[in-house]
């Protein structure tokens, strides 16, 4: 997987804002605040690919693809968002 | 009247929007306001009326309230322009829209509902659209959205224009 393009972290700053703004939940931080924390992110997750492929248990490791993967990642943090 | 008076108010319910990036109705705690988003586009709110017979013929100044719907820190842009319908002096087939005049660089309040008001001044004259007393007219209001810091919508309560 490569890193996300300007276009689609935009993309997600867009959404993100609609959903604090929906909520009317403040946030402290300016528009360049927020893509720098979305860039930081991605470069967090492009740079600890393989520790978190490590990370899963066989048979996961090599059963599953790359694609299989990043959903089950980011279904766990979404569920850690909910519960949280 | 004269200088100092209030002329007109409007309300977000005053509101007839242009065809493309427009603000949307939105509600906060029983207030009607015109959400302006972000980014991706400037939107704008168009606000039809009548220049008062009590207008004496002076500038104006716009007073835009504001609030904003997450943000509370960054800042935000608005720009105003008016259009002169008048008597035969705008085909309303199309927009006769003068420059905008703007206030740039307002930090937005550091509570998210608290209201802010900024203000835009016109010269008497071109600068706005050489409006004349019993004159139909149009406002528009624009969010510069993609120039300014602040994230999240920007909730448009009233505009007040003053003689100023």
């Amino acid at each position: 997987m490569t890193l996300l393009t300007t276009e689609q972290k935009q993309e997600i700053a867009t959404d993100y804002q609609d959903e604090l703004s929906r909520a009317r939940e403040e946030l402290n931080l300016t528009k360049s605040d927020l893509l720098s924390a979305l860039n930081s992110i991605d470069q967090w997750i492009e740079d600890n690919q393989s520790a978190y492929n490590a990370s899963l248990p066989l048979p996961a490791r090599t059963e599953l693809n790359a694609r299989q993967k990043s959903r089950l990642l980011t279904i766990v943090a979404n569920k850690r968002y909910e519960v949280s | 009247m004269a200088s100092g008076d209030t002329l007109l108010v409007f309300l977000p319910a005053n509101n007839v929007p242009p065809s493309s990036d427009y603000a949307t109705f939105d509600t906060r705690n029983g207030h009607l306001v015109l959400d302006f988003r972000p980014d991706t586009a400037n939107e704008s709110a168009i606000f039809p009326g009548v220049m008062p017979r009590s207008y004496s013929g002076g500038g104006l100044t716009v007073y835009i309230h504001y609030a904003m719907s997450t943000a509370t820190t960054g800042d935000i842009d608005w720009d105003v322009s008016f259009e002169r319908i008048g008597d035969q002096q705008q085909d309303i087939d199309s927009d006769g829209f003068a420059a905008a005049n703007s206030v740039d660089n307002t930090t937005v309040p550091g509570t998210s509902g608290n209201v802010d008001i900024v203000s835009v001044a016109f010269t008497d004259g071109a600068d706005m659209d050489s409006i004349a007393v019993g004159e139909a007219f149009r406002m528009k209001i624009t969010r510069d959205g993609i120039s300014d810091t602040a994230t999240g919508d920007a909730e448009l309560l009233r505009v007040e224009i003053k003689e100023t």
